[in-house]
């Protein structure tokens, strides 16, 4: 590929080129401009003419030096494999490959882009589109084998932009429900990011389409542009490898990653559960599922919640108890984003186990809470206390209330009605909820603790076998 | 001329030294004495160097940072589209950009949360902004975090502003050792005195070079910036014949900034 027959250079080393006010011939789109727009869409192979250049209003011989106008970029592309859901890969690499162009700088995406064509440029003779539509055509044809036909139009009348402004809106709009949509078993690759590794050596964040990363900040396009742009950054890709529970989450790239980064002290992980195998909390996560025992369910608290929570303990206190690195059963470091998932630890029950939360992230959230759940789940305004809490659920029908049908049968049979006698300890049959509820796999590490008991029950699950 | 030679000057001290005015007059000096083109960075949180400069400030990069926290938290940012690359063009809008400087106040973010990510990516768009000027000069703020954290990594020259109190020469000696520490590679690290009384400057000097500082120069107590600080005005407004803005000159002169060649030398390009 060669760009001989144009008057500037075109290559990767002018990326981060900026063209400062005073040395700009014109601006195109930018802030001073209420609509401008680029757009990729994907067309049939005989709706395009290929390489067609196509230039509506002035063009930047016709511009005064100084000027701003509004701007549409669209680049038309077809090819067998060339779909609908590439559209958004394929219309950020406009910003990539205007960037190319020595004294043209290109800023932002979709309805937001500014351009800005240097003074240099322009006196050397890039005074056409023409010349823009060149670099598109010819970039996009060899460094993406997919496009077999492209044609690029460019819009610098103001009522053409404007008549083309809202389809692009929709476009976008239809595009960002599909990302919404995305699921985790659609793609092959998640992200993992190692931002947090001072505080948590052993912490592997994975972003998926529908896992956000415990900070709340790093959705998986975030970990797609960032991982492209430097691999060998704080955000790399985890290929997902062979999927070997879809509903649980458990893929063995991701458990080879956690092998590997938490040097073997990590070595199976469940995206999608706070109990079993959970994923790592890291010292940043927004906001903490932890369980509540008595409830057999799980509460939420995030950051900014000051005081306490319905168990007593503040988001501080539990956060030392999450935070690490560490694989902790009960206390489990989310994103508020997370929530809005249809995977938000779907393995313990999701909505259905989540039995308290603020009223301000209820608020946030509501739309994502099922709506049969959205009374059923109280806030600080409801409930402060355990056994209001119970109360509470019992009245509403909570379904975690069911849960406890279950284990209170069991416990009937099998523990002796003789321990509630001395009162001193937790009812026991709420101990026994918390161990059934978290499914087994609970670790409880005692460190200089002197324990007396008058009698100490170690029951094996399911056999019904007692030891004394 | 895009990424040629690329000169990243800071200014540091302690608090109440005369960063912000020695980190003006120097910006004057270089808009002024040289063609080449200037960023201006306000690194401190208090945000005081676009008064001196006689700039208005839209947004600080913190405001931004802010905000863009905000829109995660409320889930508004479009689901398609990456951070990095929203959060790049917003920083460009803030650059105040003028005919003899351009300026960035970094201000600070507020709000609790995560800002590791959005942090990393500040770094990331800042390095590569000032990538576009041939002197980027960053007026830091008194504290030391920005040593172990970020602005400061890709720093030629380190400019120490003391005036005559021990606290001030103390600063000025953890500056330094905590710059070697985090191994920030710098080509030059000098001293500049401000204020410091006649009576005292051999004393300043001397326990200096005992410790192996370079004083590249005094700047005098001057009334007439006393009088411009009291008016909020610009140090544009100075006369020409300020005795400061005169010794400042001359420290730049000295450093090499103000000809060619030396300014080469000092990249170690010639």
């Amino acid at each position: 590929m060669s760009f001989d027959d144009l008057p500037i250079e075109i290559g990767v080393i002018y990326e981060g080129e900026r063209v400062r006010g005073k040395d700009m011939f014109v601006e195109l789109g930018g802030p001073k401009m209420d609509k401008k727009f680029e757009l990729a869409i994907a067309r049939d192979m005989n709706e395009i003419e290929d390489e067609k250049i196509t230039i509506i209003g002035p063009d930047l011989k016709d511009m005064e030096e100084g000027s701003y106008h509004p701007f549409a970029i669209v680049v038309e592309v077809a090819g067998k494999d060339v779909e609908p859901d590439l559209e958004g890969v394929i219309e950020r690499r406009i910003h990539e490959y205007v960037n190319f162009v020595e004294g043209m700088m290109h800023l932002n995406q979709r309805y937001d882009i500014w351009i800005r064509l240097s003074k240099k440029s322009f006196e050397e003779g890039f005074n056409t589109l023409e010349y823009l539509g060149k670099v598109l055509v010819r970039l996009f044809k060899t460094e993406m084998n997919i496009i077999e036909k492209i044609q690029v139009t460019f819009v610098t009348d103001e009522a053409e932009v404007a008549a083309r402004y809202d389809d692009a809106i929709n476009r976008y709009n239809e595009r960002d429900a599909r990302a919404r949509g995305l699921t985790d078993a659609e793609v092959d690759t998640f992200y993992g990011c190692s931002l947090c590794q001072s505080f948590a050596p052993t912490h592997v964040c994975t972003i998926t389409p529908q896992r956000y990363a415990n900070c709340g900040a790093i959705s998986w396009f975030d970990g797609r542009a960032a991982a492209r742009v430097d691999p060998k950054g704080p955000l790399y890709a985890i290929p997902k490898g062979d999927t070997i529970d879809d509903y649980r989450g458990e893929y063995t790239g991701v458990n080879q990653i956690y092998t590997e980064k938490s040097l073997g002290k990590v070595n199976e992980v469940s995206l999608y559960s706070a109990f079993d195998k959970p994923h790592t909390s890291c010292g940043c996560f927004e906001a903490i599922a932890f369980v509540i025992p008595e409830v057999d369910g799980l509460g939420v608290v995030h950051r900014d919640f000051k005081g306490e929570t319905v168990n007593g303990l503040p988001f501080s206190s539990m956060a030392d108890s999450t935070a690490g690195g560490r694989q902790v059963p009960g206390f489990h470091g989310i994103s508020i984003e997370y929530m809005r998932s249809p995977k938000f630890l779907q393995v313990d029950g999701g909505w259905n186990r989540i039995v308290w939360l603020p009223d301000s992230i209820k608020e946030r959230i509501l739309e994502f809470i099922p709506e049969e759940l959205r009374d059923k789940i109280p806030t600080e305004n409801d409930v402060m206390t355990i056994p209001d809490l119970k109360a509470f659920l019992k009245s509403k029908s909570h379904p975690v209330v069911e849960r406890w049908v279950e284990i209170e049968e069991e416990e009937d049979m099998s523990v002796p009605v003789s321990t509630d006698a001395d009162g001193a300890v937790a009812v026991p049959g709420e101990f026994t909820a918390m161990v059934g509820g978290v499914g087994g796999g609970l670790e409880i590490v005692f460190k200089n603790a002197r324990i007396y008991a008058e009698k100490v029950i170690i029951r094996r699950k399911g056999t019904g076998d007692k030891k004394k | 001329m895009y990424m040629r030679e690329r000169l990243v000057i800071s200014v540091s001290g302690k608090g109440g030294v005369g960063k912000t005015t020695i980190s003006a007059l120097l910006s004057r000096v270089l808009s002024e004495k040289t063609r080449r083109s200037l960023l201006l960075v306000d690194a401190d949180p208090v945000i005081n160097l676009p008064r001196a400069l006689g700039v208005d400030v839209p947004a600080s990069v913190g405001n931004i940072a802010t905000e863009m926290r905000k829109s995660i938290d409320d889930g508004t940012l479009p689901a398609s589209a990456a951070k990095q690359d929203i959060l790049e063009g917003r920083i460009f809008e803030s650059l105040v950009e003028g005919e003899r400087f351009d300026f960035l106040a970094m201000g600070r973010t507020e709000g609790e949360g995560c800002y590791c990510y959005v942090n990393r990516l500040l770094t990331q768009i800042l390095d590569r902004l000032s990538l576009n000027y041939e002197i980027t000069l960053m007026d830091m703020s008194a504290g030391l975090e920005h040593f172990s954290r970020r602005t400061n990594r890709n720093v030629d020259v380190l400019i120490i502003v003391i005036d005559s109190s021990r606290a001030a020469f103390e600063a000025a000696l953890r500056i330094r050792d905590l710059a070697k520490e985090v191994h920030i590679d710098f080509k030059k690290i000098l001293i500049i005195g401000n204020r410091i009384p006649d009576n005292l400057i051999p004393a300043v000097s001397t326990g200096l070079e005992d410790n192996g500082l370079d004083l590249a120069g005094i700047v005098p107590t001057d009334n007439a910036i006393a009088e411009l600080n009291y008016l909020g005005k610009p140090v544009f407004d100075l006369s020409a014949s300020s005795p400061a803005l005169h010794a400042v000159e001359g420290i730049a002169e000295d450093l090499g900034l103000l000809s060619e060649v030396t300014l080469l030398k000092l990249l170690g390009q010639a």
